[in-house]
């Protein structure tokens, strides 16, 4: 198994979906490849779960440099999380713009005026 | 910058105006005023003579804490705060319906915290003004199709633009408890989205 073969499976590798057998050339290869087995230790440090969890903070800048290390370190690592990243990214900044496209405010309607100014004087 | 916002003297000269009775300053407060609160009470209670309502509410509410503003921040603020109380009232004395759940709308995840279904690569938004507008105006769409329990703490945060403090501060909730309402309504607004900005999406 190379590399690339490894990454394909990875994820289904790492739920434990695999049959034993299906899972052994997996197992050989992360015992001979640094590169992998830094994949396998990454993503046991930090689930996509946990990091969905972490993702305003993230953006926002407060996490501390721990965490954000290994926030980091699993998004290099998984393609899904980087894209739920940029897209969770991405909505929450077409959030905050999309106020700016809410109907404009118009005039206060008349009677609204007068009605509120009767209540003011009524006792 | 950094220092907190002061009143201009024109807003310290009709607070002073205000606070003696003078009823054509009461009139231009509301004319100068009125229509954002109504925008931003339309905005939390989509129906209009509600809205009307709860602005009437919020002018009369700030009219009589008139003693209370210390022009810590400025008028426009203050008035923004007290339509938005004002507009919340108004939500909770409706019939009360069962909070709604989102979970459909959330992520998904294996036993082992790996994203069941991979997230769909987003194409970068359009750059042209008439493109990102026509966006922009379908995610304020998709916003408001959101359970109102979401939909409320997310306006806050992000369209009437009060920071996590204020939103929970609004809502009677902890800071965390709202942060955690805000991150859920964007994770489903994102799902929402998905099919929109989604880089296969026809």
């Amino acid at each position: 198994m190379n590399c690339a073969e490894f990454k394909t499976g990875c994820k289904e590798y790492l739920e434990e979906l695999f049959s034993p057998e299906e899972r052994r050339p997996y197992d050989a290869h992360v015992a001979e490849c640094p590169d992998c087995r830094s994949i396998v230790e990454k993503s046991a440090r930090m689930s996509c779960r946990e990091l969905a969890e972490f993702l305003d903070d993230y953006l926002d800048g407060a996490l501390d440099a721990d965490l954000r290390a290994t926030f980091d370190e699993h998004v290099g690592i998984c393609p899904d999380c980087e894209e739920y990243l940029r897209s969770y990214e991405l909505t929450r900044s077409l959030s905050a713009e999309s106020a700016a496209h809410d109907t404009p405010p118009e005039d206060v309607p008349e009677p609204l005026i007068e009605a509120i100014l009767k209540a003011r004087e009524s006792p | 910058m950094g220092r907190p916002a002061s009143p201009t003297a024109h807003e310290a000269a009709l607070v002073e105006r205000l606070r003696a009775g003078d009823r054509a300053a009461f009139e231009g407060l509301i004319r100068a005023y009125g229509g954002k609160l109504l925008a931003v009470a339309r905005r939390i209670l989509r129906d209009d003579d509600e809205a009307e309502d709860a602005v009437q509410d919020a002018f009369l509410s700030a009219f009589r804490s008139l003693d209370g503003f210390r022009g810590q921040s400025e008028l426009g603020t203050w008035l923004h705060r007290i339509a938005i109380n004002a507009a919340l009232m108004k939500l909770r004395a409706r019939n009360r319906r069962p909070e709604a759940e989102i979970d459909d709308l959330l992520p998904q995840f294996m036993e082992r915290g790996h994203h069941a279904v991979s997230p769909a690569r987003w194409a970068d938004p359009p750059e042209d003004d008439l493109a990102r507008a026509e966006i922009c105006r379908a995610v304020r769409a998709k916003i408001d199709e959101l359970p109102e329990n979401y939909r409320i703490p997310l306006i806050l945060r992000d369209i009437e633009g009060l920071t996590t403090a204020e939103v929970a501060e609004q809502l009677g909730t902890t800071i965390n408890a709202a942060k955690i309402r805000v991150h859920r309504a964007r994770q489903a607004l994102r799902t929402l989205l998905n099919p929109r900005l989604a880089e296969d999406a026809p």
